[in-house]
């Protein structure tokens, strides 16, 4: 029962990280039809910047608001520079091109990290605060988790919330359904696209950030992290937010049942799912074709 | 008609010259070993290797129109598979055959799964796909030996019916290479002349009207699937004794953007374009190799230029200058179509 337990939390904690991750890569799609590398490559790089900022000083809870800041900026600044000078003009381009040119894009950013941070892997500190927590029967739960399974909720609820009610959200879906008849209402399109890129920056960045203290940074997390997501993503049907957020805890938590429960077994639950999912249902849990919906 | 007898002639001429060529490259590949170092040697030949994979995933892509994220885990398949064989103490053949086998199984049931969706859905299902063989092969220790992967594949001696072919050292393993490659080269561009792939460059072109002459596109691009995950299979065993060693990321995602890459960065819209690519990637692959991180930026912003640039490759650039009447198309958007146009001319 303890073992179930904490196979559940593990999933959840993971698949609440990934779901920040691919809710910025789903966005991105749903509105600009762009299915992203790139956003790997500034994950990473915002994963980077967090750290360095935990490193320099550990255990200050005001390093961690700090960090947050840092890692968010980062990642919404590169995003914005990679869709002016780049990306804008994959837009005429067929899906499948588009996601060969942020590939190559990932390349250029993985470099670049290579370049600033070097080859050893980064670690960042736990802060104080986050180490600390309460057990369930024998499994030990901590704060950390407990702000990260939040976390994700709040941001799956704020964007469905946000999308369905607020007229900004009504705007961006209104560009990505109706491209002309936006402009011709007055909405300037190519700005909603590149903030909805900002937008997908940030929650990259928060992504890094809230990642940071759980694992070791190093040039193979972009990567990883973007082709787990895509499997998110996919399943959950593109453009789809809370199919992402389905997705990413249904595959999370089958790959922490199985590393559980089949420990010898080479660990292909993610992806093997997918694949069953896909066979039933080829568009994804949440169908819809190019929209961003809630 | 004497225009048209003038054409004939003309193409007569056009193809004596280019087996003559293709002949001269063969033989230019036969002599690398005696003027440069092993190193050398293995590079070229991972570099035909390359070749064949190249053209196995144009098989699906240039001409099938869908682009499958997960030909280098059928690679890997065939690698391992020839790998396992050979360590076995089994023949060449019994090596090269088991591998193409399993990469028709492991293709058919890709193709299976994949092929239920297209576009991006199709990208990203083979991308999944592809990872999972990565998975096995790197923690089904017992078989493939794990993240260190398997060593010591070794051909000495190859049965050729008549006589038995001796083996003595790597370079002539290299020489194998050079002409069993040609030879699968040569199969894929007699599939590449078939009314079979006509057809399938009818499938890519307006699915849904040859759908409505009543042809089963589905199953025109399952047998393409299955078709091009042979010779990736293929290409993997021949490579396996080359060095010797497989491993887990021959089959991983990343390296299956090589060859994807390879054949936008030569045009997939000729036979020729993913030769080109995949020699022009191995050569850069080459020279940037000691220069660490700036290699990937290399490699990134070569790309970029190409998609930005020259989104048909070298050769719909080549095909650009020649006849402006027929230019290379750019890929557009296009919703009535699921599939991928590039290149201007069709060989």
């Amino acid at each position: 029962m303890d073992q179930l337990l904490g196979a559940v939390l593990n999933g959840l904690t993971s698949g609440s990280i990934i779901f920040m991750f691919a809710a910025g890569l789903t966005v991105v799609f749903g509105v600009a039809g762009i299915l992203n590398f790139a956003h790997g490559g500034v994950f990473m790089i915002s994963a980077y910047a967090a750290a360095s900022v935990l490193q320099r000083s550990p255990g200050s809870d005001f390093s961690y608001v700090y960090a947050v800041l840092v890692a968010v900026l980062v990642a919404v600044v590169l995003s914005v520079v990679l869709e002016l000078v780049v990306i804008r003009r994959f837009y005429q381009y067929q899906h499948e091109y588009m996601l060969l040119g942020t590939y190559a894009l990932l390349l250029v950013l993985e470099g670049g990290a290579e370049v600033t941070f070097g080859v050893e892997a980064y670690f960042a500190p736990m802060p104080g605060w986050a180490s600390g927590g309460f057990t369930i029967g024998a499994v030990f739960v901590n704060w950390y988790m407990v702000m990260v399974m939040l976390l994700g909720a709040v941001v799956a609820s704020g964007l469905i919330l946000w999308l369905r009610r607020t007229s900004s959200g009504k705007v961006i879906k209104a560009a990505a359904i109706e491209p002309e008849a936006s402009r011709s209402l007055g909405i300037n399109v190519p700005l909603v696209l590149t903030l909805v890129f900002a937008l997908g920056g940030a929650l990259a960045g928060l992504a890094g950030v809230v990642l940071a203290p759980n694992q070791a940074i190093d040039l193979s997390l972009g990567s990883t992290f973007v082709v787990q997501a895509f499997a998110v993503v996919v399943v959950g049907g593109l453009g789809s937010i809370s199919g992402a957020y389905v997705a990413a805890l249904v595959l999370s938590l089958a790959d922490s049942l199985w590393f559980t429960y089949l420990p010898g077994v080479p660990q292909v639950a993610l992806y093997l799912v997918m694949v069953l999912i896909l066979v039933f249902r080829p568009e994804g849990l949440f169908s819809v074709r190019r929209v961003t919906t809630a | 008609m004497s225009i048209e007898k003038a054409d004939r002639n003309k193409d007569l001429v056009q193809r004596v010259i280019g087996v003559a060529g293709a002949l001269a490259v063969i033989v230019l590949l036969l002599l690398v070993p005696s003027f440069t170092s092993q190193y050398i040697v293995f590079n070229v030949g991972s570099a035909v290797c390359s070749v064949v994979l190249a053209l196995s995933f144009n098989i699906i892509f240039g001409y099938g129109g869908v682009v499958s994220f997960g030909h280098a885990s059928l690679f890997a398949v065939g690698g391992y598979v020839a790998g396992i064989s050979l360590n076995n103490g089994h023949g060449f053949w019994f090596a090269m055959i088991a591998a193409g086998i399993a990469g028709v199984v492991v293709g058919a049931g890709f193709a299976l799964v994949a092929l239920r969706a297209s576009g991006i859905y199709f990208a990203i299902i083979t991308l999944a796909m592809g990872q999972i063989v990565f998975i096995v092969a790197q923690q089904w220790n017992e078989v493939t030996g794990g993240i260190s992967g398997l060593s010591g594949i070794d051909v000495t001696s190859i049965n050729l019916g008549v006589t038995t072919l001796e083996l003595p050292n790597a370079d002539a393993y290299y020489r194998v290479v050079v002409v069993v490659g040609a030879l699968f080269l040569g199969a894929m561009w007699l599939l590449s002349r078939t009314r079979f792939t006509r057809l399938l460059r009818a499938t890519r072109d307006d699915d849904v009207r040859v759908a409505a002459l009543g042809l089963n596109v589905y199953r025109w691009r399952f047998v393409a699937f299955v078709w091009s995950a042979l010779f990736a299979a293929l290409a993997g065993g021949l490579y396996a004794p080359l060095g010797g060693l497989v491993y887990p990321e021959l089959g991983r995602w990343d390296a299956s953007a090589e060859p994807i890459l390879a054949t936008l960065l030569g045009g997939s819209g000729s036979f020729w374009g993913p030769v080109v690519g995949a020699v022009m990637f191995a050569l850069i692959d080459f020279f940037t190799r000691d220069l660490n991180s700036l290699r990937v930026i290399i490699t990134g912003v070569i790309l970029l230029l190409v998609l930005l640039v020259a989104p048909g490759g070298l050769t719909g650039l080549r095909d650009r200058f020649r006849r402006s009447s027929r230019a290379a198309g750019v890929p557009g958007r296009d919703d009535t179509k699921t599939t991928a146009d590039v290149g201007g001319t069709d060989v």
